[in-house]
Formats: structure tokens, sequence, C-alpha cells
């Protein structure tokens, strides 16, 4: 494809390059730190200008292992008790984020709960998420584990990530980006498929 | 006369500098007073223009950006001492954050008292304004915050201010008002004392009868008037909306609520979530009950639920609004393939207008501006692309003129819950040198703001409660995630429903729509990205050749074991070259929502997804029709946000889907002056102009169309030269 081409079909989709976009949903209790990871991975310097109501709030246009793409991250921090909602928001995740504090055991035993509840509306056995354990700054009121939050994420089979959103951050770009991975890394029953029938996409004007 | 005009356009603040002194941060503003009203002054022209130069003077304005408790109490009166009242509404809807109220009025009669034994001294008119000025803050909060004050049974904050008018103010008028707000604590305290006890005997009634115990209560459903449903849910929520206080949503409140302490912490807020649940369950109960109902039978609730969300949205109940639908979306309602394909078209293409509502793209923007723009209006603006819907839309609207009916609003409260706790995490309570952060404050109480002026939008409805209407809602036996799982299944075996039906819902899991971001915002993430990455994750360098992952045994992620392979496993690319990427995501999420495929009678078309096409991600589709979204392109400012949704029938050609467009738009213009392109994740393609839509459309991505004057077409087409390559199009 010509840069031309390229360039004109920028413009045209408003959207720079046609990267992929990744739909992340953060989960897990409140009062957990869901909020803090999210504006550190956005805002980082710009929170004199932070409006939560602007529509590309939560947007990023970033870059993982070498490829662009836009991470459009869902979460609903303040809105826990809205139990009903929550199936809502995980159909429309690509990815998730299974966030509880090692502060808090409750919030570590709800995310077996968060995990069954994901895989059952995406119906799958697998589903690309990882698990962040945050808060791990407050080392003397750390009431879970490394082990512990090591041993579940096995059972679970996701990856393992600790984070900490206190400056300085701790993972938090990289329990993001490693979502992202996630959900490149698995396999896809439609590649077979894409690959027969992919006479479409040769489509360009 | 040109002077002033120029003037008036000056007439705005500027920024001028930051000012510090001991114990505040300000920001300094120079704005322009104009001294003679606008008659005045053309008078005093005709006779003389030499007044002309007192039209005006530059103030300086300081807007106070951080201080202590003091300070912040001394910008209640601003440099000329009168009362700042943007600042006094900001500082009394978020102290609670950073002081009791006790420790605000000590400060305030700290300061009072201050100034007062100054004024003996040199006893200048700007000391007396600030003392009126702080008498009427006193009045102000007494007035808009009476709760602070209703601290039983000592009533402490009352009787410290009753002994400080008898002491410093007597004949202002506070100590009068103090006794008539403590008057009225007291009333309410005997009439609470009295509901209560009335209450627990209502309680203990009520135990002997809580659940029902015959199946005929999902009927019982059917037969209640969808209006009756909507307007009681409406009087229940616009009910528990008044009484949320705003500023207990505020993140310091809110955000650090008890978990375990459900009603303890802000009650209000709970008491709404508690109801958007109630009706979210009930919703999800009413369908899955009753093993023994048909399909077709359970689709007559699925369509009240649909009819009463609809009359919701006329009633402009968000709250109750979002909980239907969000019942409506639940995993065990929403597998019911079965159900969902027995519904008329004309509901599912309500139940989908509806849901885009709540869409959360882009940040939730479909109800931020439906309620900005709905929040006063005296009606709702309801739109359809039904035809009949349509009708009978504008039908409603000349009654509800003719009629004077003005509606209320009620808003879904977990949007500002959100925004205030993503402020809350974004902005730090106190600045560096330790001052109160009331930047952070001002923030807030923008949408705290929102939520009063709401508030006055709930009060206006006009319904009364009916017992009975609620004995039925609150019979209506609810299940756990759980249960409601195990129940859907047995209704429709998950092999049936699931394994077989890999499709998608355009409008509901399609790759996103993507709106233009703004390229300065784009850029900045950009720069920041690259120039800020965080020094903490510990990247190992790009190695192509890294080993596959495998995630378990589970291994810490980050910067401790730094021994993350970032591996280019990835099956998807997101680079330009594979475009499959982007039709590959979600056979997972197609999964999950089979049953709004195939809601018409041919469904085998819809099934079989195990076949080797392309067209697996068929997205939201009937059998012989599309809904398509289609933003419009006018001229060169062609940054039209909106899209609306259009149905698109299998034997729509292009001219007429063009005519249905601009129709849609309210646009005049002939269909052949337009040409009608659908977006593909890697171009455009344009439909001939004399094709049926329905079968030249790419069906295999997001039904995205873009409606594009020809001349300007035309003019892009030419500066191309490298020509069109021809489209094969998969679903052709």
């Amino acid at each position: 494809m010509s840069a031309q081409e390229n360039l004109n079909m920028t413009s045209k989709s408003g959207h720079p390059d046609n990267a992929r976009t990744y739909k992340l949903v953060v989960v897990g209790d409140g009062g957990v730190g869901k909020s803090a990871l999210t504006i550190q991975f956005f805002q980082k310097l710009f929170v004199v200008d932070y409006d939560p109501t602007i529509e590309d709030s939560y947007l990023q246009y970033t870059e993982v292992d070498s490829e662009w793409c836009m991470l459009d991250v869902l979460d609903t921090a303040g809105q826990e008790e809205f139990s009903a909602m929550r199936e809502q928001y995980m159909r429309k995740g690509d990815g998730f984020l299974l966030v509880y504090s090692v502060t808090d055991p409750q919030s570590f035993e709800n995310i077996a709960n968060f995990h069954t509840q994901i895989l059952r509306v995406k119906d799958r056995d697998t589903f690309p998420m990882i698990m962040a354990a945050n808060k791990v700054d407050l080392i003397h009121q750390r009431e879970v584990s490394e082990e512990q939050g090591l041993t579940l994420a096995g059972q679970l089979k996701v990856p393992y990530i600790e984070t900490s959103a206190k400056d300085p951050p701790l993972n938090v770009d990289l329990a993001f980006h490693e979502v992202v991975r996630v959900i490149r890394r698995q396999p896809s029953p439609k590649k077979k498929k894409a690959r027969g029938g992919g006479g479409w996409r040769c489509t360009v004007l | 006369m040109e002077t002033t005009s120029t003037e008036q356009q000056d007439d705005a603040s500027r920024f001028w500098r930051e000012e510090k002194e001991t114990g505040a941060v300000y920001n300094a503003f120079l704005k322009k007073v104009t001294y003679l009203s606008q008659t005045r002054l053309e008078d005093e022209n005709e006779k003389n223009s030499e007044f002309s130069h007192l039209m005006w003077e530059t103030h300086k304005v300081r807007v106070i950006k951080a201080g202590t408790l003091e300070k912040l109490v001394e910008s209640l009166t601003n440099t000329r001492g009168e009362m700042d009242s943007s600042h006094v509404n900001i500082f009394l809807a978020t102290y609670r954050t950073f002081a009791t109220p006790q420790q605000v009025l000590e400060t305030l009669i700290e300061r009072y008292v201050q100034l007062r034994s100054q004024t003996k001294e040199e006893k200048t008119e700007f000391h007396e304004q600030q003392l009126r000025s702080l008498k009427s803050v006193i009045f102000v909060w007494l007035d808009s915050y009476p709760e602070d004050f209703h601290v039983g049974p000592e009533y402490t904050c009352l009787h410290r201010l009753e002994q400080f008018a008898h002491d410093y103010a007597p004949g202002s008028g506070i100590g009068r008002k103090v006794k008539e707000v403590l008057a009225g604590f007291r009333q309410q305290d005997v009439e609470l004392a009295a509901k209560q006890l009335e209450y627990s005997f209502s309680l203990s009634e009520g135990n002997g009868h809580p659940v029902d115990t015959d199946s005929s209560k999902s009927l019982a459903l059917l037969e209640i008037s969808c209006r009756k449903i909507a307007e009681q849910l409406t009087c229940r929520d616009a009910g528990l909306f008044l009484r949320v206080i705003p500023h207990h949503c505020l993140g310091a409140v809110w955000s650090r609520r008890d978990k375990q302490g459900t009603a303890t912490d802000a009650p209000s807020i709970q008491a709404t979530i508690q109801q958007f649940n109630n009706v979210s369950l009930r919703v999800i109960a009413t369908l899955l009950k009753t093993r023994e109902l048909k399909s077709s039978q359970r689709a007559k609730v699925l369509q009240k639920w649909i009819t009463i969300a609809q009359d919701l949205r006329e009633l402009k109940n968000f709250s109750s609004l979002k909980a239907i639908i969000t019942g409506l979306q639940s995993h065990a309602v929403y597998r019911l393939r079965k159900t969902w394909s027995a519904l008329s078209k004309d509901s599912m293409v309500l139940f989908e207008e509806l849901s885009e509502i709540f869409s959360v793209e882009n940040n939730q923007l479909n109800s931020r501006e439906l309620l900005m723009k709905e929040a006063t209006a005296k009606f709702p603006d309801l739109d359809s692309q039904s035809k009949s819907l349509k009708r009978k839309n504008l039908q409603k609207r000349r009654s509800w003129i003719d009629n004077g009916i003005v509606q209320g609003t009620v808003p879904y409260l977990g949007t500002f819950l959100t925004d205030l706790t993503m402020i809350d995490s974004a902005c730090p309570d106190t600045t560096e040198e330790g001052l109160i952060n009331f930047e952070k404050r001002r923030k807030e109480f923008e949408v705290i703001a929102q939520i009063k002026l709401l508030q006055v939008a709930a009060s206006i409805y006009n319904i009364s409660e009916d017992e009975r209407f609620w004995r039925w809602f609150n019979s209506i036996r609810t299940y756990s995630d759980t249960e409601s799982h195990e129940l859907s299944c047995s209704l429709e075996p998950p092999s049936e429903s699931s394994a077989k039906i890999k499709k998608k819902s355009a409008s509901l899991n399609g790759p996103p729509f993507r709106r233009r971001v703004s390229a300065a915002k784009l850029y900045a993430c950009f720069a920041c990205k690259s120039r800020f990455s965080e020094p903490n994750i510990s990247r190992s360098p790009k190695s192509p050749a890294a080993p596959p992952y495998e995630p378990p045994p589970a291994e810490c992620l980050g910067n401790k074991p730094s021994k993350i392979d970032n591996s280019k496993l990835g099956l998807f690319s997101c680079g330009s070259e594979d475009r499959n990427s982007i039709a590959s995501i979600p056979d997972t999420i197609a999964a999950s929502i089979g049953p709004l495929l195939s809601h018409s009678s041919s469904t085998s078309s819809v099934i079989s997804s195990d076949s080797d096409t392309p067209s697996t991600h068929t997205p939201f589709k009937s059998s012989d029709s599309y809904v398509i979204k289609v933003s419009m392109e006018t001229g060169q400012n062609d940054t039209t946000h909106v899209y609306k949704s259009i149905m698109l029938m299998n034997s729509d050609h292009t001219q007429v889907v063009i005519e249905k467009i601009l129709e849609k738009y309210g646009v005049d213009g002939r269909p052949d002056q337009f040409c009608l392109l659908q977006l593909l994740p890697d171009g455009e393609l344009l439909i001939p102009e004399r094709a049926n839509v329905f079968y030249a459309l790419n069906n295999s991505v997001d039904l995205k169309f873009i409606l594009r004057s020809r001349r300007d077409y035309d003019q892009g087409k030419d500066k191309r030269k490298t020509g069109r390559r021809s489209g094969k199009k998969s679903s052709v």
C-alpha cells in the first residue's frame, strides 16, 4: 500500500494507521485501586487538564512489541455495586485486567469469581486476562503474599503482575501491555478460515 | 460607539500569573469590568462623549488554587469584601473532604472575630463589607446544607453558632435562623423515631410472605400496563435520586466507602444502586422462571420489558431504562436464542436503539450527550429508524405539546460515580507544600453541580406511589448469577445456543466504531509515551527469537523477575498487513450474543458458523435486513462525529438507501448527488450507484457507512492517482 493511500485512509477513517483497537476491561472489587492504575496509564503528565467526561479520555495510541495499536480501556470504578451490570461490560472486552489489592484478602478471593463470570459470558474455557496484584507499595499492610497470588494465577492460567500506581509507578504500563500480548498470543480458530476466504481485504478505493 | 462593541468582546478575564503567599497559591486573572450600564452609556455619549473613558476598568481577580483551611475561608469574600458566591458554592459542596463542619465553623468564627476586632481600630467600609459577607455565608450554609448541623442530640455546631450570634452578631438574624433550624430538627427527630417504629412493625408483618409461591407471577407482569410499570419505577427512582446527597458521591466519600458496611456509607447512593439491581434482577427473573413457557410466550415477556424500557425513555428515566437493558443483556437472558428469535422486528430495532444509548463507546458519549440535551428539556426527543415507531413518536410528541406535558429526568447515577472516582484518583488532595488542593474540588464541583441540576429536573415528576405495584414487584423472586445461568441453561442447553452460533451483533460487539480522535491528543499520547516511558518496566530488549509464551506455571511478570519475553508470537498483527485481525477479534464475544442474530423465521442461514466461510462475523442481521450506521460528510468540514442507524432491507437499492439517509439527516438533495461508501478497516468501499446495497456491502466487518457528496468523492479520487483496485467482497 502506498504511503499516499495510507495517508488518505487515515484521514477518512479518522484513525491513525488502521491500528487494531483492543478493548481492555479493568475488573475488581471497589477500593482495590483500579482507577489509580487506569489514571496512571492514561494521564501521567496531564493530570492538570484531566477531564473524565471527554470521549477520548481512555483511549491511547501506543506501541506494544513494536506494533502500534489503540487501547480502549473500560474502567467502571465506582460502579462496583451495580452488580447486575458486570456481564454487560464484560461482553465488550477483548482482554481483562483482574485487579485485587494485596492489602485486601476479600478482593483477592473475588478474583476467581470474576474469572468464572468472564469465561461464562464469553462462553469459553480460556480468555485473555492478566491478574494484577495491586498496591504492593503498601508493604506493611500487605496481607496477600506473592506466593498466594502466583498459586491462584497458576490455577486460573493467567499471567501474574505486581503493580503499584503510587509514585514511582510499578509495572502499570506493563500490565496493560501484557493484556495486549496475551490477546495477540491466543490461538485463533479463525485463522484458517480467514485465509480461506480473505479476498475482501483487498478492497481499497 | 465603536469602542463599546470591541470592548464587549474583550470583556473576559485573562490569566495573568500565579501568585503565592504564605499558606495559599492563587491564579490571578485580569478582568475588564464595565462600569456604566449600556443605556446610560448611550445617554451620556449623546450628551457628552468625554465620559467614554470611564466606561471600564481592569480588575485583578484572584482564584485560590490551593491553600490552608484559613486561606480558603478567607477567600469566601473577594478583594472587595463581597461574598464570592462561586467560591462559596464550591467550598460548601466539597469542604467535607478536607475538614469537618466544626472545623469550618470555628475557622469562620475566628475570621469574623479577627475582622471585627480590627474594625474597632480603623473602621473601614471594607471590613464592614467583609463582616456582612461572612454572615451571608453562614446563612447560605444553613440554608443549603442544614444536615451539616443535624448532628444530634447535642447539636453542638448549632449551639456554637447560637453563642456566636449572641456574642458577636446580635440582631443579625443568625440567632433567629438557628432557632428555626433547631426546631425543625427536633420535629424531624420525633417523626423519624415514629417512622422507625412503624417500619420495624411492617417488617415483622412482611416476613410472612416474602417470596411468591405460584408461577402465575410472571403472567401478572403481562397484565400490568407498561406505562404503569414505567411510571412506578420512575416515581421510586426520582424519589431516591432526590435523596442522593451530592457530596456523598465525591471520591473522598464514595470511592473510600467501606465495602462491608454496605448501608453505612452514603446510604442514599446505596439505595439508588439497590433499586437499580432490583429492577435488573426482576427483569432476569421474569424471563427465566416458569420453564414450561414456550419461546413465543417468553418473547412476550421480553417484548413487555422492551416496551416498558421505551416508556421509561419517554419519561426520561435513564436509571431504570439502563437497569432493564442491563437485565436483558445479562448473560442468562442474552443467550436465549429461541426467545430472541421469536421477538418482533420492531421490538428488536427498539431494543437495539435503546441499548445504543448506553453504549460504552467513546467514554459513554451517547448517554452523556443525551443527558446534556434532555436534562432540562420538557420532553424527550425520540427518534427511530423504524417507520412505524417514528410515526408513533411523532404522535406522542404532538400530544405532549398539546397537553402541555413536562417530563422530569432521572439520570443513571453510576456515570457520575465513576467520573468522580477518576477525578479523585487523578488529582492529589494536597499540594507538595501540604496545602489543600482546591483545584481538585473545583473539578469535582463540575460533576456535583450537574447532579444538583438534575435533581431539580427530577422533582418535576408528578406520580404517586402505588403500594399494590410494589407489593407485586417485591414479591418477584430473584436469582443469583449462578442460579440464573443454570436456569438459562436448562431452558436452552449450552450446546445449542453457543457452540453453533458464533455470530456477533454489529451494534453490540462489532469492531469499535472509530471516532476521530483529536490529533493533538494522539500526538500528546505519542510524545508522552516515547519520552516518558515508565522507568520501572523491565522490558527485555526485543528479541525476535523469544521462546513461545506459556502462562502456567504462573510467573510473576514485571520488574522483579525481569524475565518477561516480549515475544512477538502474536498471531494477530496490528500492522497494516493483516486486515483479518480486525475481523478475527471476537468469535469469543460472538458466542455470547448468538441469540440476537436471528429473530426472524429463517435461522438456518445464520447458524452454520462451523463452515469455512469468512462471514463468520456477520454483524447484527436478520435474514432480510441489516442495521447499518451511517455518518454524513458535509463539504470541507467533514467532522461529523454522529452517525445514525438505518434499517437496510434486502430489497433496498443504492438510491433508496441514500434517500433514507438524507431524510434521516434532514438534508435536502438528490440521491444522485451523493455516493455511499462502506468504511472498511483498510479503506472504503464504494457502493455502486445501481446496486442492491444489502448484497453489495461487505458483511464481514462492521456495517459502518459514510455518505459523501459526489463532487467531494470525485475530487478525492482524482487526487489519488493510483486508481481504484477492484473490491472483491466475501459476501457476494
